[in-house]
């Protein structure tokens, strides 16, 4: 019995700059069970966006619907995923007419679309866009099933780019899929932190569990609409305050089947503090190149691991000089302390040769006046 | 199976901030000696204690330091703002502006690249270059450079900005970059209070969007027209 929820909320940045909820979803259960769901986020920079981004769901969920009804045998895979594209290409279709009848310019009405047809245990899938979906197996292993479309790492590639950008596509015949969950971008990158990355495991286990995992959920066709309310409740708690995009989550799964549970280590909170030290001593080896002669402050430990702080600004050439002051203050002290003595040391190295470059000149004098009076 | 009571909340606890890189490129050249470079001293230090005041943008932007004089010299690599050194500049010598351009845009470039092999999300960075004078070296390698890097991709790679101090030429500023201000008096703390303002608006924002800019403060102007549209 395959059950589902899902929700798009308004974005806090949105709120604060009066924008609507940008992102749209929908989902349908057919009467053979299939679940079709759709989500798509509307572009920011496009005036009419949270417009194209609801004809995107309503488009693909009701043509798919259409399309599935009127089979009278059960389609294969190929004809599921050439109704995906059908369906694609009706959603486009429908944004340029209404981008046409509002006499506005297509490129105001710029959104991404992923969408599902699920039966259970397999999907076939269409995406495009920086949003994604990800599939949870029997096996309890999580799956990154689509990749999120940008090009040069940053813009998102819309619907308008067409068929050959179209992500259209298969779980495959390998593990059953027993949840599939589909995100944009503000939830999707929180699924996927940048800390992660080249981690054994990529995907925030602990996390996405709270969304996709029946173990947890237990959800019915009976308890949708409590669980709905409580992920949204959760996603609307100031423990993802820092998300502070449009939300849209929708779940689809398999209530009758509960993925294995795997060893504790993996739903365990990944160590952020050792995964930021750890990127930080990339991004400024600058501040850890050093070795560490003071206690730096917890709190700086804290955010930066352990630091060199205040070592290595100190830039002598063409009269300049670099102190740190951001420092509190046992360690500032303790920067200045060392600072200092490195100061006095180094004026007492040039008065001592100074002292020398004297004597010597005066030897060299005295020398000199011998000399001469020698040759007189 | 799980019960939901055996179930803690999960907590978003993945720092996950994406970064914007800013370049302060400073002329320290002789004629910056006495009030203005003073004056740029205090505002550096106080542009980083009031960005370090937002929570959010302390933990998005990174800052380096370049002087050009003679030379060109890297007083501070990408640091996190909130760990900005205080500048004690001082000024003297030439000013090697082309240098200071060229290191200025190798060190963006390689952030970029940082950024982009950690999969590290990443504002367009920005350069900030601030003289009060004319280039003693060649700017031309420089200014295409600029305008390479500007153009590069769909939107650009940089964002380049020159602040001209009383005593600035603007023929070679213009061939630089179309983002040109000029101050009226050597009073820098304004126009790092804009640029604290820009840089918390874009760290702030959604990376790829356009940020809104703030308003000049009294003292500044666009050389040309208004900044809405940089």
């Amino acid at each position: 019995m395959n059950c589902y929820y899902g929700m798009s909320i308004v974005g806090s940045s949105h709120v604060s700059r009066g924008i609507v909820c940008q992102d749209s979803h929908k989902v349908k259960r057919l009467m053979n069970g299939l679940v079709i769901a759709a989500i798509a986020d509307g572009v920011g920079s496009s005036l009419h966006s949270d417009i194209a981004s609801a004809i995107a769901v309503d488009t693909v969920v009701d043509y798919c619907e259409s399309m599935l009804l009127k089979l009278t045998f059960k389609p294969s895979v190929n004809k599921l995923e050439e109704i995906i594209r059908e369906a694609y290409t009706e959603a486009q279709l429908n944004i340029e007419k209404e981008s046409a009848a509002m006499n506005n310019p297509i490129t105001d009405f710029d959104t991404t679309l992923s969408m599902i047809i699920y039966d259970g245990k397999k999907i076939v899938y269409g995406h495009c866009g920086d949003g994604g979906i990800i599939g949870l197996t029997n096996q309890g292993d999580y799956v990154k099933i689509t990749e999120p479309q940008k090009t040069e790492g940053i813009y998102v590639i819309p619907l308008r780019a067409g068929l050959d950008t179209w992500i259209i596509g298969n779980s495959g015949k390998e593990d059953d899929l027993c949840s599939v969950l589909l995100a944009t971008d503000g939830v999707y990158d929180t699924f996927f932190p940048y800390l992660l990355r080249n981690q054994e495991v990529e995907v925030y286990v602990p996390l996405i569990r709270y969304f996709m995992d029946n173990n947890i959920l237990r959800l019915s066709q009976a308890n949708e609409e409590q669980i709905q309310e409580d992920r949204k409740k959760f996603l609307t708690s100031d423990a993802c305050a820092s998300i502070t995009d449009d939300k849209t989550v929708v779940t689809v799964l398999n209530g009758e089947i509960y993925p294995d549970i795997k060893q504790e280590i993996y739903y365990a909170e990944p160590d952020w503090e050792l995964l930021q030290t750890q990127w930080n001593q990339r991004a400024y080896p600058h501040l850890y190149e050093k070795e560490v002669t003071s206690q730096p402050n917890p709190k700086d430990r804290k955010q930066y691991g352990e630091l060199s702080i205040g070592q290595d600004y100190t830039y002598d050439g063409h009269n300049t000089i670099v102190n740190q002051d951001n420092v509190d203050q046992p360690l500032q002290k303790n920067f200045q302390s060392k600072n200092k003595e490195k100061n006095t040391s180094s004026r007492q190295e040039n008065s001592f040769l100074n002292n020398m470059e004297e004597i010597f000149e005066a030897s060299r004098e005295f020398v000199h006046d011998i000399i001469n009076k020698i040759k007189k | 199976m799980l019960s939901q009571e055996s179930f803690e909340m999960p907590r978003v606890a993945a720092p996950n901030e994406p970064h914007l890189a800013c370049v302060l490129l400073l002329d320290t050249s002789g004629s910056m000696h006495g009030e203005p470079i003073k004056s740029l001293n205090q505002a550096l230090s106080d542009f980083k204690n009031k960005i370090s005041m937002d929570e959010m943008a302390k933990k998005r932007v990174d800052v380096a330091i370049i002087e050009f004089n003679d030379d060109a010299n890297l007083i501070q690599d990408f640091t996190p703002i909130s760990l900005m050194g205080t500048c004690m500049l001082t000024a003297g010598g030439l000013t090697s502006m082309g240098k200071g351009i060229n290191m200025a845009i190798d060190k963006v470039k390689e952030r970029n690249n940082f950024y982009a092999s950690m999969g590290t999300p990443a504002f367009k960075p920005w350069i900030f270059m601030i003289t009060d004078g004319a280039p003693t070296d060649n700017i031309d390698l420089a200014a295409k450079r600029i305008r390479e890097e500007e153009n590069k991709g769909t939107y650009g790679k940089l964002k380049f900005f020159a602040l001209g101090v009383p005593g600035y030429e603007k023929k070679s500023l213009l061939d630089l970059t179309y983002r040109i201000l000029e101050l009226r008096d050597t009073d820098f703390s304004g126009i790092f209070n804009w640029l604290s303002e820009s840089m918390v608006s874009i760290s702030v924002s959604r990376v790829g969007d356009e940020a809104t800019l703030s308003s000049l403060p009294e003292n500044a102007r666009r050389a040309d027209k208004d900044v809405s549209d940089w």
